[in-house]
């Protein structure tokens, strides 16, 4: 499987990124380069800026310092449709109007696909029925968002963001507040956008051998910067977890595919 | 255009009818038939009375009621609150402020200048709460509880005015205050028609933008919206709607927070649909408030504020109610 060196062309790059929220700086001077093509998981415990690093790049949170660059080109000197058309987001726990229909949910992602008074296109229906049929939500589609389950809710959202069509998705904690096998639809239909479309996805995860299957990177952060990154291989030891979640932890090879598989022990001391 | 539109459309019409028939001299279809057609051997007094009465009358109720549905319909979009309306955010009654103290102050009912102040107090007061309540970012709760806050000091400095006014002046705003829309004349109608074309024409061109701002605020952004110009906007249209409706009819209560519930149970969330509904909406209501209004209690009348005011009050308990199970 030949990949482009990502080292050179990352999809995103945040440069010595400074932000946070009022009084309260949760990420100074940070770099990071998600590689184009890639499924980067963002790993660490609550509280260590993992969601905060992922608005910003999203730029939902305004940067204190430094930049956030697109295919080589500062966000900030784009127009934010512009940006919304190759870079999709999908925020932690989305609030949606009350008594909105999934489809009147997965229309919104072609919002910046259309000019100021455009019409709707035959792309746009397309797009939205290539998003509910991805998302397995067709038969779903005209069911108000508060009748369905958390799973389904969820998925629905997914389905926006897909509708976008954009080359590059950021998810923040996608797999939260699902059960196991509504996880695996997730993670597996996020794993085929990047296998099958070449696309670029980071998600903020929790849980750790999930993101160790799944992801083709992992990133590791605690208090605001970057403790470990790289393939699960290299990253997914006892020292990195040691260091970010202060437990103690073995890992083994896992034996479906040979990726490592952590058991925590219990808490460092 | 839906089923729902046509029937909400259908409402109107037979109330509007109604307004027409319905008085002190009550007329009959025919009679208002052939005043309206303007024909030959209509009687001179049933063309006197539906021309510059009831007509103008039926007219204004309709478009106050229109302008008071959208205002609310938008209001509820952007705050993303079902409870938001320019009544309780305080937008009407800086409107209402403005124009007391032009009417008690100044000693003027010019129809032309009334509404001019009301947009000035309209928007003052919008601005006013939209700054008190941003930090970083306005959250709508914040909104809401800074605009009732604003809206009790701007209902206590209209009392303050009335209580210092000359006495005569003070009674003529009182009934203008209290949402009557008697006082109809095709001027005021002229003038209110003029204030909402624009502003009802932008948001109906804007409702796109309407209906991704009722999403989150990151939804919105990372979707490429630039969320604080299309809340601000939002607000500007509400307030130039707002305003004109309060400066025609005075404080006319709690149909911005019913038509577009209403409007929304019938025609669904996009706004391209929402807001010729909540118009129509509101138009019904305000009608058969008015109609309801001066025919209980003939020929004494009540305001049609009174009249919504009885209705919205309950209906305003009762959304508190069906939401107790919401988190704030």
């Amino acid at each position: 499987m030949s990949r482009p060196d990502t080292r050179t062309d990352p999809a995103l790059e945040a440069r010595a990124v400074s932000t946070g929220y009022p009084g309260a700086p949760v990420i100074e001077g940070l770099d990071l380069a998600i590689a184009r093509g890639t499924f980067t998981a963002l790993i660490g415990p609550n509280g260590c800026g993992k969601s905060t690093l992922l608005r910003a790049i999203a730029r939902l949170l305004p940067l204190a310092d430094g930049a956030v660059l697109l295919d080589g080109r500062a966000i900030a000197s784009q127009s934010t449709k512009e940006v919304a058309r190759q870079v999709g987001i999908l925020p932690q726990a989305p609030e949606a109007p009350e008594g909105l229909a999934v489809i009147d949910l997965v229309r919104q992602g072609r919002y910046p696909h259309r000019a100021l008074f455009g019409r709707w296109s035959p792309a746009d229906g397309a797009a939205c029925e290539e998003a509910l049929a991805l998302t397995g939500l067709e038969t779903l589609r005209d069911r108000s968002l508060d009748s369905l389950s958390g799973g389904q809710k969820q998925r629905a959202w997914i389905a926006m963001t897909l509708a976008q069509k954009s080359a590059t998705l950021l998810l923040d904690e996608p797999t939260t507040y699902l059960d196991l096998a509504h996880q695996l639809d997730v993670l597996d239909l996020l794993k085929s956008l990047v296998r099958e479309r070449g696309a670029t996805v980071v998600a903020v995860l929790h849980d750790l051998n999930q993101a160790a299957r799944y992801a083709d990177r992992i990133v590791m952060m605690k208090a605001g910067e970057i403790v470990a990154e790289g393939p699960p291989g290299t990253t997914v030891t006892p020292e990195a977890i040691g260091a970010v979640f202060g437990v103690d932890a073995k890992v083994v090879a896992n034996p479906v595919d040979g990726t490592p598989l952590m058991i925590a022990v219990g808490r460092l001391p | 255009m839906t089923r729902a539109h046509v029937l909400l459309a259908l409402a109107a019409f037979v109330l509007f009818g109604l307004s027409l028939i319905q008085g002190d001299q009550p007329l009959s279809l025919a009679d208002v038939a052939g005043a309206l057609a303007g024909s030959d051997d209509a009687s001179p007094t049933a063309t006197l009375i539906v021309h510059t009465v009831r007509l103008p009358r039926a007219l204004l109720a309709l478009l106050v009621g229109a302008g008071l549905g959208i205002a609310g319909a938008i209001t509820q979009t952007v705050m993303r609150n079902p409870l938001a309306e320019p009544g309780l955010l305080g937008i009407n009654s800086g409107a209402a402020l403005a124009a007391m103290i032009l009417i008690v102050g100044y000693e003027t009912t010019e129809p032309h200048l009334i509404p001019w102040a009301a947009f000035a107090g309209a928007l003052a007061m919008a601005l006013t709460i939209y700054g008190l309540s941003w930090r970083n970012g306005a959250s709508s709760i914040r909104i809401i509880l800074i605009g009732i806050g604003l809206s009790a000091l701007a209902g206590a400095a209209i009392g303050f005015v009335s209580a210092f006014g000359e006495i005569s002046a003070v009674q003529r705003a009182q009934v203008w205050l209290a949402g009557s829309i008697y006082d109809a004349r095709w001027e005021k109608v002229q003038v209110l028609a003029a204030w909402f074309v624009a502003p009802m024409a932008l948001a109906l061109l804007a409702s796109r933008d309407l209906d991704l701002a009722g999403f989150g605020t990151y939804s919105a952004r990372g979707l490429g919206q630039r969320v604080h110009l299309v809340v601000a906007l939002a607000i500007l249209l509400c307030s130039l709607i707002s305003a004109a409706a309060v400066a025609a009819a005075g404080l006319i209560g709690f149909v911005g927070l019913i038509a577009p519930h209403m409007a929304r149970r019938l025609v669904g969330h996009r706004h391209h649909r929402l807001l010729p509904a909540a118009a129509l909406a509101g138009g019904v209501l305000v009608l058969a408030a008015d109609l309801i209004g001066r025919s209980v209690i003939a020929p004494a009348q009540l305001p049609a504020g009174l009249v919504t005011t009885l209705i919205g009050a309950p209906f305003f308990a009762f959304l508190l109610w069906r939401r107790r199970h919401v988190a704030a």
